[in-house]
């Protein structure tokens, strides 16, 4: 049975059979299970030119094509929240199963951590803890947690990670009608995640993150970055590197263009502003985002999404619309005539430099029924930016990139949580 | 345009997932008009040690889970009690509430008030004296005594 067959039926079976587990005893203190569940069917008119890949793990492109997609972001996830006779002490392990990177649907323990809570304003958290990157990074997975069928992908899609092996600290202070909330983090991470030329890995080292969060009863405005240290493993990238750098000397293009590739640590840093409003029956969220990176093998990007949305009993429409750019230079570079293995070099490194850049306007419903279910449907009209975009496309064919003409995706969403 | 409609309407799956779905809005949550219900009391068994809350503390309690050693009980969705409680108390719907909700337990940084129908509420206010919850005021049960009110807001859509 597929893995999407098998979420699919317990997304099915969920409102009529899980429910959240408490127990408790005096000794060994009280334990929550709670759990949540999306199924997101997606399809996009490409032409089977490309696949479409919202993923919250961007998909390498397996090659499978499919139709309708319920790979992309469906998801199921676990969590346990133990509470031990300890004063403000917590232990909360949350498990997802969701398709990856290389587009296989599989377990993963995105969270486990302690939290200590000595008062109502401060709280530390240790172990594999949230990435706090952005607005909603805690809570991208939760389709309840949002009006539209996916994580907004204008900002999301650049962050295959979730999750932090380190600590990080939040502050919260109660101000007049409202909160002043500070957040920091420091750890590390590593995962696979695709590129332009198949499979990459991926490691974070000594990432510091921050947060500011000021809000209201029915408000909050963000602001939040963080700072890394990247390495990248590619075999093909290092290669043409190496095969660059040894011309270096001779060729300052060609160091320049080995630089675009390195294989030792670099720096990547990024920043995020978001504002949101809730306040019945009117919602709206956006988000801005900017990552800055001196390499190709991360780009430097720029996103931004805006979604609203009015509830009219248990139906909410809403309208969205987003943008993206990377801001890496993706200009063709050629090695000198007469270099030797120049062209094929060269010819390499053009063909790596396929930009993201993509607008994207939509519109959908999201409905509540009873028993802690949600359906959404969503139509979204994407269109490629400039002639070197792929946009949020894998498998790409000849002539799919810099396509012109919009594509429209139609996704449809069922959320539950218990 | 035909033939992208064609394209949208070409799934049987499609058409069957729509289908459930207008089916389905028969049973969807309670659409509560707030001011339907009257007044609001927050309410405690008689002996509690609660006295009288503030707006602010019953908002933490109920939304923060800001609870203490108190347990806080909610009333069911479709109860229209509930959607007004929290319009009330926070100018949430029923929606912005489950989207709430699942960022504070999801986070792990809490978990909703236990939920219970009207019965076993009001079993639980009579038996726990630890116990928290709302009810519209013109129903208070004996032996139970109102610490927070919750008037209608004219101005409330």
């Amino acid at each position: 049975m597929p893995h999407y067959a098998l979420l699919f039926a317990c997304c099915i079976a969920c409102p009529v059979t899980a429910q959240a587990v408490e127990m408790s005893s005096e000794t060994a203190g009280e334990l929550h299970l709670n759990g949540f569940a999306t199924l997101v069917a997606t399809r996009a008119d490409s032409g089977g030119a490309a696949d479409y890949r919202s993923a919250n793990y961007l998909s390498a492109g397996s090659d499978r094509s499919r139709e309708w997609d319920f790979q992309n972001d469906s998801i199921l996830g676990l969590q346990a929240l133990w509470t031990p006779p300890v004063s403000g002490v917590t232990v909360v392990a949350q498990g997802v199963l969701a398709n990856d990177t290389h587009d296989d649907f599989r377990p993963r323990m995105d969270w486990l951590f302690v939290g200590w809570q000595p008062s109502d304003a401060v709280k530390i958290r240790a172990g594999r803890t949230p990435f706090p990157a952005m607005m909603d990074s805690e809570v991208r997975w939760l389709g309840h947690a949002r009006l539209t069928t996916t994580p907004q992908p204008e900002t999301y899609f650049h962050l295959p990670m979730t999750s932090l092996d380190g600590a990080s600290l939040r502050w919260r202070h109660n101000i007049e009608g409202g909160y002043l909330q500070l957040r920091a983090g420091f750890g590390q991470t590593d995962f696979d995640t695709a590129s332009r030329t198949g499979v990459s890995s991926v490691d974070l080292r000594r990432v510091a993150a921050g947060s500011v969060e000021l809000g209201g009863e029915v408000w909050r405005a963000y602001l939040g970055g963080f700072r890394t240290q990247a390495r990248v493993h590619s075999a093909p990238l290092a290669s043409l590197h190496d095969a660059l750098a040894a011309l270096a000397p001779s060729q300052p293009v060609a160091g320049e263009m080995a630089a675009a590739y390195p294989t030792d640590w670099f720096p990547v840093s990024q920043v995020s502003l978001g504002f949101e409003y809730l306040g019945a029956p009117w919602s709206f969220k956006t988000e801005a985002v900017r990552r800055s990176s001196d390499t190709l093998l991360i780009y430097a990007v720029r996103g931004w999404y805006a979604v609203g949305g009015y509830t009219i009993g248990a139906f909410t429409p809403f309208v969205t619309a987003g943008r993206q750019w990377q801001n890496s230079d993706l200009s063709p570079k050629l090695l000198p005539s007469g270099t030797p293995g120049g062209a094929a070099l060269s010819a390499f490194y053009n063909a790596t430099l396929i930009g993201l850049a993509q607008r994207r306007i939509g519109a959908g419903v999201r409905y509540d029924l009873p028993g802690g279910a949600a359906l959404k449907l969503q139509y979204d009209r994407l269109k490629l930016d400039e002639d070197n975009s792929r946009g949020m496309f894998v498998n790409p064919q000849p002539g799919f990139i810099g396509r012109t003409d919009p594509i429209n995706v139609l996704s449809l969403a069922l959320d539950y949580q218990f | 345009m035909c033939s992208r409609l064609r394209w949208i309407i070409s799934s049987d799956w499609l058409r069957g997932l729509l289908l459930a779905c207008l089916l389905a809005t028969c049973g969807g949550v309670v659409a509560t008009d707030s001011n339907s219900v009257g007044t609001i009391a927050v309410v405690v068994r008689s002996d509690s040690s609660i006295r009288l809350m503030t707006r602010d503390e019953v908002y933490a309690m109920f939304v923060l889970d800001r609870r203490g050693d108190f347990h806080p009980i909610d009333l069911p969705e479709s109860d229209p009690t509930r959607g007004a409680f929290y319009m009330r108390l926070a100018q949430k719907n029923l929606t912005m509430m489950r989207a709430l909700r699942a960022k504070l337990v999801f986070t792990g940084a809490g978990r909703p008030p236990q939920q219970l129908d009207m019965p076993a509420l009001l079993g639980r206010l009579a038996a726990d004296n630890k116990a928290i919850a709302y009810l519209p005021a013109t129903d208070l049960p004996s032996g139970t005594r109102s610490v927070a009110i919750l008037q209608p807001d004219p101005s409330a859509p």
